[in-house]
């Protein structure tokens, strides 16, 4: 018996082998979730054929028979496009979308957070509301509120309200002067980059000069004052571009004449710089207030003012806690402007929209969820090298 | 008095006296809008262009604004087209969510003069305004008058009961909930969640119905669901389901053992295909003692926060009923689950953030103790992770409430959406801005209110959150 008991006791001895356990665990989950899978992807490949919709890729070199009007060019993608081309157009559109509100909306939430923490009570509380109103209400509202409750309520393109410059502003949007190329640009840029190497280089010379023997040396003076000359007597010389104004016609603006931002872009821009301004200020405003009010101190009674203090000392500091939430807001920026698809913006969602109306939808949707997949990890990429440049060195 | 400040020997009273502190309207003006010169012109600048643009809003919403929009279509943009002969159930269940919110409220947080305040003006704004206007009629003579009575009174009249209802069930609860952390804190803050758990289902059968019922309650289809009533429920259900969900994708990626492995990378690795394996096998060890449940919750945490929700409720408005074999499932329901999946991947981080969060001391002391990982896990890590993880997730569940209304762009009628479709009847043409506005503010008051619930549990320290658990 005794021996029985133990021969029982051997044979079941994997039973309580962690790592048996584990690994019976793991195959189980992975038998349940590849099951799962397969039978998901059984019955939308069944219903897909019943339903006679294609799964394949072949239709991104066919003609896609809808134009889009949004883009760096006039008419940037024609009936007879292919769909790729479609996909590539409004990829830019997405680019541009999002590249300019990051830069604004970084822009205005730093200006807001600093605002918050004024000691001009007036200043101080505005910034506050604007901060809760546009934190607190979805940004598909404000993006509906600013597109047909503002810029749709404007004066037709005919009449348009004239500004400075002369731009034009109605509800087809933003019509302004456009710098056109001529042949001297490349060389005007030219000169304008090889100024900015020399103004760079100048400017740490001479900043190491300073810190290494203590001599006033000017060095951002110099550096500046080099590339700004370059850059202004370049231009002088070479007139590099000329002027292209707005034109009005009969029916609104002229086309290719001047450059006319669309309604739409100024739209989904607006948006985004608002909604995302607020959520930046507050990440500013905590930012700041986590640097000690010991750094403030010190630098005050060094003599610093208080745009060099906040320049120089805080900020500095600031960064380094700001950056990763900073990231997220980046990431949610570059997804949410998606959105563009409902103020008519020819974007990556939009534009896909469109196209599921006459192909599958399936390869569509991997398209564009791989599209923005990409550009999430770009963007997480970029500031994930910006935070380790940031964070303080240790050993 | 005269043992205020007496001052010490040797030295004299001059120079010990206090410093003045300034007293008055004048002295506070000075130090909070006219400090310096540049404070100076910062307030003056805001004040005329604020000034100016105040007062173009207040001329526009008395002149031309139309607000009757709103008046007309009010019990649409508030329950859709849910059947009139039931909307006693939904009162019931607002009853019943806001009475419990009050019970809450006096359990964990605090009223403050401010609140109270801001509750009795909003009272008697609705109580007396509409009274006094229908009771003055020589005051509708001007264009103001006209505007009050024609416009501003049937409105505040019609949002009179709902509001009274709310601010009563809010203050009753909030009496109730004193009363209850007075005879048993412990206790109470129990029941309470238990309550919270209990009610939104219940909540959710009320307004939905049975499917075969005849008497009491019957079925309402989730098509006939609009307006705020549907923000609500898609808001509840999935911040109900995905936070289970959440938790459990948390789990799964925080299963790594504690001793991670360094890749020693020798000069240019990169170039020799053998150190590829070789790094692929530490990251694969390094990746814990569930390296396929692990990597089957990064893959989908990762790729659900990459991708924007709305493409995730279109590719689920089209595909779920492919993938189920079963066209019966309604729109609403897909974008329950395809919002309840979606943020299911936010909660996840949160709650792992929670989870790093707590030393690593914690779980070996339970292991010490000869709790098994799973006890350990249940009483030890997950408890203290959820309670720091507090503040983030209330932001999360206000993030969901507002995101309830991408639903508008596949076509649901949520507040947005139904605000949209009334925005395109012919008798609301141009009436966009009141619309958005009257839309923005019910955001803004329910978003504002958990955010400001989420502060003050935030402010009553890390002692009165231990006592949530």
């Amino acid at each position: 018996m005794a021996n029985f008991a133990d021969r029982s006791v051997s044979s079941l001895a994997f039973l309580r082998d962690v790592r048996f356990l584990r690994s019976l665990v793991q195959v189980i989950v992975l038998i349940v979730v590849v099951g799962l899978a397969i039978w998901l992807i059984n019955n939308t490949s069944e219903g897909l054929a019943r339903a006679r919709i294609p799964t394949d890729f072949s239709f991104l070199t066919q003609p896609s028979g809808f134009q889009i009007d949004e883009g760096l060019v006039d008419q940037p993608h024609k009936r007879t496009d292919s769909y790729a081309n479609a996909f590539g157009v409004a990829l830019i559109n997405t680019l541009r979308a999002v590249i300019l509100s990051l830069i604004l909306a970084t822009l205005l939430g730093l200006f807001v957070g600093i605002a918050r923490l004024s000691t001009n009570f007036l200043l101080r509380s505005l910034a506050l509301a604007y901060i809760e109103i546009f934190q607190n209400t979805p940004l598909l509202l404000q993006l509906f509120f600013i597109f047909t409750g503002v810029l749709l309520t404007l004066p037709r393109a005919t009449e348009p309200i004239v500004l400075p410059g002369p731009s034009y502003l109605s509800s087809s949007g933003l019509a302004t002067p456009n710098l056109v190329a001529t042949e001297t640009t490349l060389w005007w840029l030219l000169l304008t980059i090889v100024g900015i190497g020399v103004g760079i280089t100048l400017w740490q010379r001479l900043r190491t000069i300073r810190l290494e023997t203590g001599r006033t040396t000017y060095a951002a003076e110099i550096g500046l004052g080099v590339m700004a000359s370059v850059t202004v007597i370049a231009w002088l010389v070479l007139q590099p571009f000329t002027v292209d104004f707005p034109e009005l016609g009969r029916f609104g603006y002229l086309r290719g004449k001047g450059a006319v931002i669309s309604a739409n872009f100024l739209a989904i821009v607006l948006g985004l710089v608002l909604y995302t301004g607020a959520f930046i200020a507050e990440i500013v405003r905590s930012g700041i207030q986590a640097v000690p009010i010991g750094q403030w101190e010190a630098a005050r009674s060094q003599g610093f003012t208080y745009g060099q203090i906040l320049r120089l000392i805080v900020i500095p500091q600031a960064l380094r806690v700001m950056i990763p939430p900073l990231t997220n807001q980046y990431l949610n920026l570059a997804k949410n402007s998606s959105l563009g698809a409902a103020v008519g913006f020819a974007e990556v969602f939009g534009v896909a929209r469109t196209m599921a109306q006459s192909v599958s939808v399936v390869p569509i949707m991997v398209i564009v969820m791989g599209i923005y997949l990409a550009l999430s990890l770009i963007t997480s990429a970029i500031m994930n090298v910006l935070n380790a440049r940031f964070q303080i060195k240790t050993r | 008095m005269t043992t205020a400040t007496v001052p010490s020997e040797g030295t004299s009273a001059s120079s010990v006296t206090r410093p003045v502190v300034e007293r008055g309207v004048l002295s506070w003006l000075r130090k909070n809008l006219f400090r310096t010169p540049f404070d100076a012109a910062v307030t003056v600048i805001l004040l005329v262009v604020g000034g100016n643009l105040l007062a173009q809003f207040l001329n526009w919403s008395i002149t031309q604004a139309d607000w009757r929009v709103i008046t007309i279509n009010f019990r649409i943009l508030m329950q859709g087209t849910y059947p009139a002969d039931q909307g006693a159930r939904l009162g019931l269940s607002v009853a019943l969510i806001t009475l419990l919110a009050g019970i809450s409220w006096g359990i964990w947080g605090k009223l403050y003069r401010s609140t109270a305040f801001a509750f009795l003006g909003g009272v008697l704004l609705f109580i007396f305004v509409p009274l006094a206007v229908e009771s003055v009629p020589e005051l509708s003579q001007d264009a103001f008058g006209k505007y009050l009575g024609n416009q501003i009174a049937p409105l505040l009249s019609l949002l009179r009961d709902p509001v009274l209802l709310l601010v009563a069930c809010l203050l009753i609860g909030y009496g109730v909930g004193r009363f209850a952390k007075q005879v048993n804190r412990k206790r109470a803050g129990r029941y309470t969640l238990i309550a919270w758990l209990i009610a939104i289902p219940v909540c959710f059968v009320l307004v939905r119905g049975f499917t075969d019922a005849q008497g009491a309650l019957p079925f309402v289809q989730t098509s006939r669901w609009g307006g705020l009533l549907l923000t609500f429920m898609m808001a509840f259900v999935a911040i109900v389901a995905c936070f289970p969900l959440g938790i459990l994708l948390a789990l799964g990626r925080t299963s790594g053992g504690t001793h991670k492995l360094a890749f020693k990378a020798p000069p240019r690795w990169w170039l020799n295909p053998l150190q590829w394996l070789h790094a692929l096998s530490i990251w694969w060890r390094n990746l814990g003692n569930y390296p396929i449940i692990k990597l089957l919750c990064i893959i989908y945490i990762e790729f659900l926060r990459g991708v924007p929700l709305v493409t995730v409720f279109f590719t689920a408005n089209l595909i779920v009923p492919l993938a189920l074999g079963d066209n019966s499932i309604d729109a609403v329901l897909r974008a329950m689950v395809a919002l309840t999946l979606f943020e299911a991947a936010y909660i996840a981080e949160i709650v792992r953030g929670g989870l790093q969060a707590i030393p690593p001391g914690q779980l070996e002391a339970a292991k010490a103790l000869g709790l098994s990982p799973v006890q350990a896990t249940l009483f030890i890590t997950l408890p203290q992770a959820l309670r720091i993880a507090i503040p983030p997730l209330v932001g999360q569940f206000i993030t969901m409430f507002k995101d309830t209304s991408l639903v508008a762009i596949i076509g649901l009628t949520d507040l947005l959406g139904i605000s949209r479709a009334v925005l395109a009847q012919s008798d609301f043409i141009g009436r966009h801005r009141e619309m958005y506005i009257f839309v923005a503010i019910v955001y803004f008051v329910f978003s504002y209110g958990m955010s400001y619930a989420a502060r003050q549990l935030e402010r009553s320290g890390s002692g009165a959150l231990r006592k949530i658990g």
